[in-house]
């Protein structure tokens, strides 16, 4: 069990892992961190706004969730996630080197238990005496606690896996779009209401003026959407540390968007995502489902999977290189991974990151309902292609699927209510996946060739990558 | 064997555990199998057989429990849900059937009903005595816990039984559970709901029972304190509160948990935060805190916005400063954070406690409180130059800060519409969209799929309906057997009447009924483009035209003249006619800049066609087409006199006198007619709820923004400022700003709802971008709506306030400067005017206006300390500031460091000073 405790030398914060995976493998009890913090009260204040969104469900406030944040080492910081029970926030906390007292960390991803009395002991630390951190088992109790590797048995909802993937790839797409002192973000902060009100309606929208930010109800250029703002809460308990608040969102084009929300503290990055509605989770975006209905992406997404040894910052044209794909390949591959949950990404770095939720998160997208709706619909024969144009027969009714520079459309309930913008339904993704059956059909041999030639790659690639691990190690 | 499941079957659960007692183990086997069935037969019955299936399950899980050799699934019958109905199953009979099974049994029994969470609190008679009979340890889990808690209270709460305190002194498991009472994830219910009199309360009697030591004192307390750590629900934290006062820490267990103190102190909610702090001021009384612990607590308490802990703690920290003042060194710094808290007196609090000690303090010391000095308001920089002035190291001279630059949004641009989607796939798509969404579509979305159904339907009717069908399948009305033309006002009725499930004998009749006469403005507004479909729709069956006419050219709705002179170009080329409401619409969008309207008259007339003259006659016409409304000369007294009836109503009235018709009305369709007429008073009394729904209602006057402004003032005061956009509408279109303009966005800025004042702010903002903002006019809208309490002083001040942190300060002045003269009365201060105060207050140290305002300096001159004359004295002061400035002796008021300019900014504070004295 995680607990604080007290020595001679000062304090020590003690994480308890859980299930995880190393380069070396499934472990039951991984190891990854052993050192000083540089800001112990700012990280302990990090470390419980980050179990807060775990902790919390800022819609429809019924139950209170309880799930253990995710932490991963990538050689130089230390990582820790965090998804709340409604699915609509995410949280992270990164301690970068500067915070870890210039060490090093493990490679590794896993659970780490936050219990009440950690909890408690965690805001009651002080100011400036000194906190040893340990991510992982006691160096003395490392071989009692080796056991056999027993995966988390958490009942994670499906919809929760897929929500905490997707909130990645909605971030993928985000710019800086402000920085605020550490005097105007704690006024602009502080502004925001602490309680959802009402039923609300419209979101708000900010944008940059002048030193601060300006709330506004109109979607203006520039501007980031702010929906649900005391969803942001968590962010008052690092308020006094902050150095900087930078926001993160998409291009505006009028209609709710996600946006991120970065507090830069001593040594450390506490983001929050938010998505687009209260009520709307990131598990419903459907980010990726075009690329999911494929087979080539999967294989792709397999390919750079081998590749990746728990790095901070991805590099695409680098995998690019090591891979033998096109960058966009590898692009849409990472996209893959992060809804598997096998990538995070990091708005302020602008690039992917590796780790592995230490769940079974394939499954909950190889289970999305829409995408196994429509793969019953190519089942049953359904799609009909003309041109740019389809018909999908579902039920008694029959729907249009039009194709316009890539997009697809379509006239059914899904499409009048979101426009594209959660995803495509059912229908277009039916559409897409036999419009590329019909592709790879009618170029058998081309295809071919593409699997071989990867094959050959991923032989080449693995060598160069236990060759490079055991020289880092 | 027979006759238990005879019992069973029969619903007679108080038999069972007789018939069990003389059964063998392998008779109970074969029972169980049957029971087993049993189960899932019931489980099948028809819910009207409920009380029956209910008897039934009953005695099926005393059988079951009976008949169950594991523990594991004895455990799991008794706990399972499907056999349990609302009742817990009946303790007795059930120890009654388990009695005779061994200790370790019983024990493993107990233990896994106990931490079945769904069912723990309500088993917990069965469970207690299970491990009465099994003798083994209570279980502890939060179920169990709460059950027990549960149990004394519910017991106690019937007349004629013991107490509360005499339940847990005979209770068997007081000593084992009462202390982890605070430990459950929720609290039990009965501590946070206590009905109970004073002296028989759940922290009361736990307190006796520490006193007699039954509980230990020192658990309790740390418990207590750890759930306020924790943080939590309001009643949760209240039990942990008052279990503390109860138990009445001692001075060595407060000294045992400074830590505690200090943390419940920098972070937990304002109640909990200020018992931290009484238990820390006593300590520091005691001398029992080092300055360090003091001075890191501090920080985070004068970072605190709950301006009671602030000032208790600078309270605190003076009397530590006295008690021993060389802790300076590290308190001072502390003390000078507080110098840029957001409330004025607290600054001047922490600045006056500086200036006492700070000639002990160290030159490090010196420097840092020096620095902070640059976070105290323009008003506290006399003070400081004088009380630190002496202990000040002097400082390198301040930069000229850079000058005022008012910050306004861009002036928003106005999008052109796409034009109607080309092929039928696009077009039956947006068709589908909006007869399907839910939410509401925006009016280019609207105003482009009218417009291409029209244009489709003219080209090629048929091959349009057959590409509509299909994507209809799920629409509401495409079923049915009647005609839905009576419940169908949008996009969705032209197309039906393309495929036929309305008459064109129906639509005719819709067409040529007259508008209510006693409409109000939402409804007239709304027959508009009631009238339009219809006429879409009937045009399209009857007598189709190539394109519609008033489709905007911009997304507010304004539509760009030549392009109106281009369809009827076209309307010429095919030979078809106009249809009325249509063009009438047309014309009443265009929005003419006029130096080309001789141009556009003569491109009009050429056309030669009837349609192309009324274009050109329209456009030369020397009125303007609608009775625009026309301010009275001296509003803002007119308004305060007239006003007692209040109400924003009669406001308008008052301010607004409706000119006569100027255009002759015969050339309106009857829908129009109303438009051109002076508003009645019936117009603007409707029960409308606002919703998102009417967003083409500017759409239908987008040239005419004073004229919507003042039908919608009314809507707005009644808090429809976000909805439907109204106002950031109004602020986008065009035409001249008047009164009407400035009373909805004064309405808007008093909306009791937060998005409908920042949709007023957002006009405001957009109206003063735009240079038609009349901050004096919006200033006298407001005294008189905040005369008559319509707007409420601190919902105004919200508003300003946001307006102005944008960087608006210069023009949230001008606003302001109108106002405050009207509300500086003579007599009591109204409720909220000290915010208003600080905020012009604000302004103008932000933009450096100077001037006077009437009545200020009477409120500044009074005595006392309240928060309102202190605002006012900052205002004061801040704006003879700026006349300061201006006078060319700017280079004195900005430095707060006294080196320089030392004559102006003392005399300024003289009389702060001899009040503070």
């Amino acid at each position: 069990m995680s607990a604080l405790g007290s020595h001679q030398g000062g304090q020590s914060l003690g994480l308890e892992t859980s299930g995880g995976l190393t380069p070396l493998g499934a472990e039951a009890h991984p190891r990854f961190f052993s050192g000083f913090l540089t800001s112990p009260q700012t990280a302990a204040r990090g470390l419980l706004a980050v179990a807060d969104v775990a902790a919390a469900r800022y819609y429809q406030r019924t139950l209170r969730a309880s799930l253990d944040p995710v932490v991963t080492g990538n050689g130089d910081r230390l990582r820790f996630e965090s998804f709340s029970g409604c699915c609509g926030v995410y949280a992270r906390l990164d301690v970068l080197r500067d915070g870890l007292d210039g060490a090093d960390t493990g490679h590794g991803t896993t659970n780490v238990d936050v219990n009440s009395p950690l909890r408690e002991a965690l805001s009651r630390i002080g100011g400036d005496d000194p906190l040893h951190l340990r991510v992982g088992p006691d160096e003395m109790a490392v071989t009692t606690l080796d056991g056999p590797v027993v995966e988390k048995k958490v009942p994670l909802p499906d919809r929760w896996l897929r929500g905490f993937a997707e909130a990645q790839v909605a971030s993928a797409g985000f710019d800086l779009r402000a920085e605020l002192t550490p005097a105007e973000a704690v006024r602009f902060l502080r502004s925001l209401p602490r309680s959802a009100g009402g039923s609300g309606g419209a979101p708000v929208w900010v944008v940059p003026s002048g030193r601060t930010l300006r709330p506004t109800t109109r979607p203006v250029t520039g501007a980031v959407c702010l929906p649900g703002p005391d969803r942001l809460v968590a962010l008052q308990r690092v308020l006094r540390y902050a150095k900087a608040l930078r926001v993160y969102g998409p291009v505006v084009d009028g209609a709710a968007a996600p946006s991120a929300w970065e507090v830069e503290l001593p040594g450390m990055r506490l983001t929050i995502t938010l998505s687009p509605d209260p009520a709307r989770g990131f598990s419903g975006e459907g980010g990726v489902l075009e690329a999911l209905a494929t087979d080539e992406a999967a294989g792709d997404a397999d390919l750079v999977s081998v590749l990746l040894a728990w790095e901070p910052r991805i590099d695409p044209a680098e995998l690019a290189a090591e891979s033998g794909l096109s960058v966009a390949r590898v692009k849409a591959a990472l996209t893959l991974l992060g809804t598997a949950g096998r990538v995070g990404y990091d708005v302020a770095d602008a690039a992917y990151f590796h780790r592995e939720l230490p769940y079974d998160a394939q499954r909950a997208e190889r289970h999305n309902p829409r995408l196994t709706a429509a793969r019953e619909l190519v089942g049953a024969g359904a799609v009909e292609l003309s041109g740019s144009l389809a018909a999908v027969r579902s039920g008694e009714r029959v729907y249009q699927v039009r194709e316009s520079d890539g997009v697809l459309s379509c006239t059914c309930q899904w499409w009048a209510d979101y426009r594209g913008r959660r995803g495509p339904c059912k229908h277009a993704l039916a559409v897409r996946i036999v419009r590329r059956e019909a592709q790879t059909g009618g170029a058998a041999a081309a295809s071919a060739v593409t699997t071989t030639d990867a094959v050959t790659t991923t032989d080449a690639v693995t060598t160069t990558d236990t060759t490079t691990a055991g020289g880092g190690r | 064997m027979k006759e238990l499941m005879d019992a069973v079957r029969a619903g007679r659960a108080g038999e069972v555990p007789g018939l069990l007692k003389p059964l063998s183990p392998a008779d109970r086997k074969a029972c169980l199998a049957e029971l087993k069935a049993l189960q899932k037969e019931v489980r099948e019955w028809d819910w009207n057989r409920w009380d029956e299936r209910g008897k039934v399950q009953r005695a099926l899980l005393l059988a079951g429990a009976g008949c169950h050799t594991g523990a594991a699934a004895a455990a799991a019958w008794i706990g399972g849900r499907n056999l349990r109905g609302w009742q817990a199953p009946p303790a007795p009979l059930l120890l009654d059937i388990l009695g005779g099974r061994d200790a370790a049994w019983l024990a493993d029994v107990a233990h896994r009903l106990a931490s079945r969470t769904a069912t723990a609190s309500a088993d917990y008679p069965l469970v207690s005595g299970l491990v009465r009979l099994a003798g083994c340890p209570v279980p502890t889990t939060d179920g169990h816990v709460i059950g027990w808690a549960e149990t004394m209270d519910r017991v106690h709460g019937q007349r004629g039984r013991p107490g509360l305190l005499e339940m847990l002194r005979k209770s068997e498991d007081t000593r084992e559970l009462a202390p982890r009472l605070l430990d459950t994830t929720e609290l039990a219910r009965s501590l946070v709901w206590s009905y109970r009199e004073a002296g028989d309360t759940w922290p009361e009697a736990l307190a006796v029972l520490a006193a007699d030591g039954v509980l230990d004192r020192g658990v309790l307390i740390d418990r207590a304190v750890a759930r306020l750590l924790r943080g939590g629900k309001q009643g949760e934290l209240k039990f942990a509160l008052r279990l503390l006062e109860c138990l009445e820490p001692t001075a060595d267990e407060e000294r045992a948990r400074v830590a505690d103190w200090c943390a419940l102190l920098s972070d937990a909610p304002s109640a909990v935060a200020s018992r931290g702090q009484e238990a820390l001021a006593r300590l520091v009384e005691r001398g029992e805190v080092t300055a360090r612990q003091l001075a890191e607590v501090s920080d985070a308490v004068l970072f605190r916005t709950e301006k009671k802990l602030v000032r208790a703690q600078l309270v605190v920290l003076g009397k530590a400063l006295r008690h021993s003042p060389d802790a300076a060194d590290e308190l001072l710094v502390s003390v000078a954070g507080a110098f840029g808290h957001e409330d004025t007196g607290i600054q001047e609090r922490a600045l006056k406690l500086a200036g006492r000690f700070l000639a002990g303090a160290g030159e490090e010391t010196r420097e840092e409180v020096a620095h902070a000095v640059g976070a105290l308001s323009p008003m506290h920089r006399a003070l400081a130059a004088e009380l630190l002035g002496a202990a000040l190291p002097p400082q390198p001279d301040e930069e000229e800060p850079p000058p005022y630059e008012e910050l306004l949004p861009p002036a928003p641009e106005e999008l052109r519409l796409d034009p109607a989607p080309a092929s039928s796939a696009e077009l039956v798509e947006e068709v589908a969209v909006l007869l399907k969404s839910r939410s509401v579509a925006d009016v280019p979305t609207v105003e482009r799929a009218l417009d291409a159904l029209v244009r489709h339907a003219y080209r090629d009717r048929k091959a349009l309906v057959e590409a509509l069908r299909p994507a209809l399948s799920g629409v509401w009305w495409y079923e049915w057997d009647e005609s839905p033309v009576q419940y169908l006002s949008h996009v969705d009725l032209v197309v039906a009447a393309l495929i036929g499930r309305v008459s064109v004998p129906d639509l005719h009749r819709d067409r040529s009924r007259a508008p209510k006469t006693d409409a109000c403005v939402h409804d007239s507004l709304d027959g508009v483009w009631s009238a339009r479909v219809l006429e879409a729709a009937h045009t399209v069956l009857t007598r189709p035209v190539p394109c519609l006419l008033a489709t905007p050219t911009w997304g507010s709705g304004a539509l760009d003249p030549a392009e109106l002179v281009e369809r009827l170009r076209a309307y010429r080329q095919e030979g078809v006619e106009p249809v009325p409401v249509d063009f009438t619409q047309a014309l009443l969008r265009m929005r003419v800049r006029p130096e080309d309207r001789a141009a556009l008259a003569a491109q009009a007339a050429e056309l030669g066609t009837r349609a192309g003259e009324r274009l050109a006659a329209w456009l030369t016409s020397d009125e303007p087409p609608l009775a625009a409304l026309r301010a009275e000369q001296e509003q803002p007294r007119a308004l305060r006199s007239k006003w007692w009836r209040s109400g924003p109503l009669n406001a308008l009235r008052t301010l607004m006198e409706p000119r006569e018709q100027l255009v002759p009305q015969q050339g309106l369709p009857a829908v129009f007619r109303w438009v051109g007429r002076p508003i009645q008073p019936h117009q603007w009394h409707c029960s409308h709820w606002p919703n998102g729904s009417r967003r083409r209602w500017a759409a239908v006057l987008p040239g005419e923004r004073e004229t919507f402004a003042s039908w919608m003032v009314p809507s707005i005061a009644q808090g429809w400022a976000e909805s439907n956009d109204l106002l950031p509408a109004i602020a986008e279109a065009y035409g001249p700003a008047g009164p009407g303009v400035h009373l909805a966005v004064a309405c808007g800025l008093g909306a009791p709802d937060a998005p409908g004042r920042l949709a007023a702010v957002d006009a405001l903002l957009v109206l003063a971008a735009r240079g038609d903002l009349d901050g004096a006019l919006l200033g006298g809208s407001l005294t008189a709506l905040l005369g008559q309490e319509v707007v409420k002083p601190n919902r105004l001040a919200d508003s300003l306030r946001t307006a102005a942190s944008t960087g608006a300060y210069g023009t949230v002045w001008s606003v302001l400067a109108e106002l405050l003269p009207g509300l500086l009365t003579p007599g009591t201060a109204p409720r909220g005017l000290s915010d208003i105060l600080s905020l012009a207050a604000e302004c103008v140290e932000h933009c450096g206006a100077g001037g006077t305002v009437p009545g200020l300096a009477e409120v500044a001159g009074r005595s006392g300390r309240s928060l309102y004359v202190q605002q006012a004295q900052r205002l004061q002061a801040a704006l003879r500031h700026g006349d300061g400035s201006r006078d060319g002796n700017g280079g004195d008021g900005n430095g707060g460091d006294g080196g320089s300019g030392d004559g102006q900014p003392a005399g300024q504070s003289a009389p702060e000073l001899a009040q503070n004295g």
